[in-house]
């Protein structure tokens, strides 16, 4: 289990999320969901996709998505 | 017609939802703000078989909690007008999170008509629905495949629209733990004969308010606050869910919609993925900045170089005009019309080029997908002032012209943001300012004129961040959380460019045009009676003399600034004037940095002022707009200047 922050482009399971922010629920991000890793620089948001939608996700909020 | 029936459109952000309200109502359209916020309102008039429909663009939202602004908007909406039809445009490709808003909306007792929309863009990836059996599980619930872009299914949609009837919705069920929780707490609301909801609540099923309660939705936990024997009775009832999940309620039921959602399409729905990864370069720390660049360059030489041109010639059109009726009109009147009326009418049409090309480059860019790219890009740098990455677009703009800078903040869709983007941006050089800037460096510091602009620019934006970081503390609301979603990339819509290009430059025409019309007739009557020499300008520069003498600047560079207000140019040919000609021999350096800096940075032009308040929609926040100016103006001029005699400066 790792933060988002940390992994390189390929799928992973959403299994726990340590923010309160409902914003990553409504974009359909929820612990037991597939997310895939678009790209991760070491600066700037992290690109990922979900379902069909791509989206981009700052880095603080990134580091509290914890995936495997 | 009296009794028009209400039409909402209502789904999620970047749906297509505005290409259909286009589609629908055609070119009779209402644009205004919704009451009290920034935040755009869309309303428009369906023509369908002799009878009338007023469509209205809600927000895009993703669910219908009231934890943001738009939610709140389209929810006050859906709450208070209760015969409301609503239209639930889906994006096809995303249907498993879309249905989660038409979960909510069937649990609020709403019966909508199911639009799947950019079913072309779907079935192009193999992405296939069912709709006769996605109706069935939504308990007959009209579905109708449709896109607007291609006008597809638009005339099922009207029909539809035409012959509904409210149904009663169908029941949504999800696990046997959730339920069991959802009736105890409904049992418990039932045993209250009158629970004095405000009105908006009223008619709200039991069901739709227990499931807020557990999801912790601010309003309704605010409408509960006094209910303290109910709350309580539904922390209780929560904690005994929690102990079961070991997680969080909130969350618990979020995956049960979810999860719902799953269970309706399946069977019903061949998915399939869409691939395009251009993404990992367009949003790159450095090559992503490194297109960004040449973007923006390519659309400030479009829009400042042709909208020059045609400025130009506008402008000379007016010259004509004036001449001639200089030539027939009576001395006393042609003051009045050629320099006052005419002149101010001239200097409000010579910006509209910039400001319809600027709107229509941003609606390209907007439409194909790359603004969305945009704010994820310039995220990290903006978030340092408090803004979010799309406040940039309309502060690289104000380097050309603040006026179109401000228009650009309609592309933004938080209020918050845009509000302090409003405030802050007419402090961001325009081109008119960089006329005064050059013009001083090259009669003062001839040897030093980059040094001088540096250092007048340097000032300008640390005030700029600084007060943009104030302003974004003081004021409500909140900035938007850095996650959203990018829009798949799509050819524009032209037909849509066109609309929202000749939408938001006509407004510029219609309001800011009488705004300049009136100052500029009140400024010219200022400035030239009773006599030129003796003007009342004169006098209010005699006046203001008290204030400006502390920065160094006597009655006369007070009276440069009174014209300034017209338009920042001015500054520089009314300093010729009344400094006679020979400015350098009268200002010292310092002064003249003073002088500047404060023309930089007092009350923007007339055009802009007008600009702040037609955006705006607020008399309050446009004259804190300009008080706020013209005091940070007046401190940084009085600090700097008497900083400077400090430092041994003349």
């Amino acid at each position: 289990m790792d933060n988002l922050l940390n992994k390189n482009p390929g799928t992973y399971t959403v299994v726990k999320i340590n923010t309160p922010c409902k914003k990553l629920y409504e974009l359909g991000i929820i612990p037991g969901s597939k997310i895939t890793v678009i790209s991760s620089n070491k600066r700037g948001p992290i690109l990922v996709r979900i379902g069909n939608s791509k989206i981009a996700i700052g880095r603080g909020m990134a580091g509290a998505i914890l995936v495997e | 017609m009296d009794n028009i029936k209400l039409v909402a459109l209502v789904g999620q952000p970047n749906v297509g939802k505005t290409t259909l309200f286009n589609s629908l109502t055609g070119m009779r359209q209402e644009i205004g703000n919704w009451p009290g916020v920034t935040v755009e309102k869309k309303e428009g008039i369906l023509n369908y078989k002799n009878r009338e429909f007023k469509v209205i663009d809600l927000p895009g939202i993703y669910s219908l909690m009231s934890n943001s602004i738009d939610q709140k908007i389209a929810r006050d909406f859906i709450l208070e007008n209760k015969d409301v039809i609503l239209v639930d445009i889906i994006d096809t490709p995303n249907i498993n999170r879309n249905l989660y808003l038409t979960l909510q909306l069937i649990e609020l007792g709403k019966s909508p008509i199911l639009c799947l929309n950019l079913i072309d863009e779907a079935e192009k990836y193999g992405i296939t629905v069912d709709e006769e059996k996605l109706s069935e599980k939504l308990g007959g619930l009209p579905v109708i495949k449709i896109s607007g872009r291609y006008n597809v299914g638009v005339d099922n949609l009207k029909e539809e629209i035409y012959k509904y009837k409210p149904k009663k919705p169908c029941k949504i069920v999800y696990s046997k733990l959730l339920e069991d929780a959802i009736e105890k707490i409904v049992k418990k609301l039932e045993e209250y004969k009158n629970l004095e909801l405000s009105e908006k609540f009223k008619s709200v099923p039991k069901r739709w308010l227990v499931i807020s309660l557990l999801e912790g939705d601010p309003e309704i936990l605010e409408e509960f606050k006094d209910k303290k024997e109910i709350l309580s009775f539904v922390n209780n009832v929560k904690k005994e869910v929690e102990n079961k999940i070991k997680h969080d309620v909130e969350s618990y039921i979020v995956e049960q919609r979810y999860a719902k959602s799953d269970e309706i399409l399946k069977g019903i729905m061949t998915e399939s993925q869409l691939h395009e990864d251009i993404d990992t370069i367009i949003l790159h720390p450095f090559y992503g900045f490194v297109i960004f660049g040449i973007v923006l360059y390519l659309m400030y030489s479009f829009v400042f170089d042709i909208g020059g041109f045609f400025s130009n010639y506008i402008d000379m059109f007016f010259g004509y005009i004036g001449t001639y009726l200089t030539s027939i009109l009576p001395p006393i009147y042609s003051g009045f019309v050629v320099d006052g009326a005419l002149s101010g009418v001239d200097s409000v049409l010579q910006f509209f080029p910039q400001i319809a090309l600027i709107m229509f480059s941003l609606a390209i860019l907007e439409d194909c997908g790359y603004l969305s790219r945009v704010a994820a890009l310039m995220n990290g740098v903006m978030s340092k002032i408090g803004l979010g990455g799309k406040a940039f677009i309309p502060f690289i703009i104000s380097f050309g012209c603040n006026v179109p800078g401000l228009m650009a903040t309609r592309f933004m869709s938080n209020h918050k943001e845009r509000l302090i983007t409003l405030l802050v941006a007419p402090l961001v050089p325009c081109s008119a300012r960089f006329v005064i800037i050059g013009f001083m460096a090259a009669a003062f510091f001839p040897k030093y004129t980059s040094l001088f602009t540096l250092g007048i620019l340097g000032v300008v934006f640390g005030l700029l961040g600084i007060s943009s970081y104030i302003l974004s503390k003081i004021i409500k609301g909140k900035g938007e959380e850095f996650i959203f979603e990018l829009p798949p990339y799509r050819t524009p819509d032209w037909k849509n460019i066109l609309k929202i290009t000749w939408e938001r430059s006509k407004e510029f025409l219609k309001k800011a045009g009488t705004v300049i019309l009136a100052g500029s007739l009140a400024f010219y009557w200022l400035l030239n009676y009773p006599s030129t020499d003796n003007s009342y300008g004169i006098v209010i520069g005699k006046v203001l003399e008290h204030i400006t003498l502390w920065m160094g600047i006597d009655w006369r560079g007070a009276v440069c600034l009174m014209f300034g207000v017209v338009a920042k140019e001015l500054v520089v040919s009314t300093m010729n004037i009344v400094y006679g000609g020979d400015v350098s021999s009268v200002l010292t350096p310092l002064k003249a940095f003073v002088f500047t800096l404060v023309s930089v940075l007092y009350i923007p032009c007339l055009a802009t002022v007008a600009t702040q308040y037609l955006e705006t929609h607020s008399l309050k926040w446009t004259l804190f707009g300009i008080l706020y100016n013209i005091s940070l103006a007046t401190i940084v001029g009085i600090v700097i200047y008497n900083m400077g005699k400090l430092l041994g400066f003349q």
